[in-house]
């Protein structure tokens, strides 16, 4: 499995959850900001837990996402990067 | 470390009444009462200081109105709700951390905004620690 710190897009605190019931971040938390567009399905997580999620709102600086179960693998067809 | 800020208080209003809008500076009160003090946190992961730093400065950062420093965590009431919390919104961390309340309340870490109202959905909540803490551990500004 690739290392965490190498695959995620977006540094996301998956403890998190704000009024809106969605982990959420700062679009410059992501690795390529470019990425992070709302429906783009991307990588996030920090330290050992990461996970697929797909960008659900992008509101000024704050990124909101909705992430899937199961490991990222699991969910690798969604990651090429494409909006939904 | 600004400790002596205090969330706004919307007397009157019920949650939805109050409309927040994801821009707000502030985090939302959730007004409704909170049916029984948790006994537990459960965070997922290990208790990293670097990650613990990065949390609460985005917290901070996230919440420049409120002043404080808060990582977030969960709740629970007991070792089956903790069960219910791995599974299911920290099932992707392979390990977690169970602190009980009155631990973290020796140690001088507060649990959610002040008044005991929540900023985000049940069982979510933040831990807070006390200016002393922070100077302690040499957080802030």
């Amino acid at each position: 499995m690739p290392s965490a710190e190498s695959e995620i897009d977006l540094v996301v605190d998956l403890n998190s959850e704000d009024e809106s019931g969605l982990p959420w971040t700062f679009l410059d938390e992501a690795r390529d900001p470019t990425l992070i567009r709302e429906g783009a399905w991307i990588v996030v997580g920090e330290g050992s837990a990461w996970a697929v999620a797909q960008v659900v709102e992008i509101e000024g600086d704050i990124v909101r996402v909705r992430r899937l179960p199961g490991p990222v693998e699991s969910h690798r067809a969604l990651l090429k990067h494409d909006v939904a | 470390m600004n400790d002596s800020g205090g969330c706004p208080v919307l007397g009157g209003a019920t949650p939805h009444q109050y409309g927040a809008h994801m821009s707000e500076r502030a985090p939302r009160i959730r007004l409704s009462a909170v049916a029984l003090p948790p006994l537990l946190v459960v965070r997922g992961d290990e208790l990293s200081r670097d990650i613990l730093l990065a949390d609460a400065t985005r917290f901070h950062r996230r919440y420049p109105a409120w002043g404080k420093y808060g990582v977030s965590a969960l709740a629970a009431a007991n070792d089956s709700e903790v069960e219910v919390i791995c599974e299911t919104k920290l099932e992707r961390f392979d390990v977690v951390v169970v602190i009980e309340r009155a631990a973290l309340e020796r140690a001088g870490v507060e649990i959610g905004p002040p008044s005991g109202v929540h900023t985000s959905r049940s069982p979510t909540t933040t831990l807070r620690p006390s200016s002393k803490v922070c100077d302690r551990a040499n957080i802030g500004p």
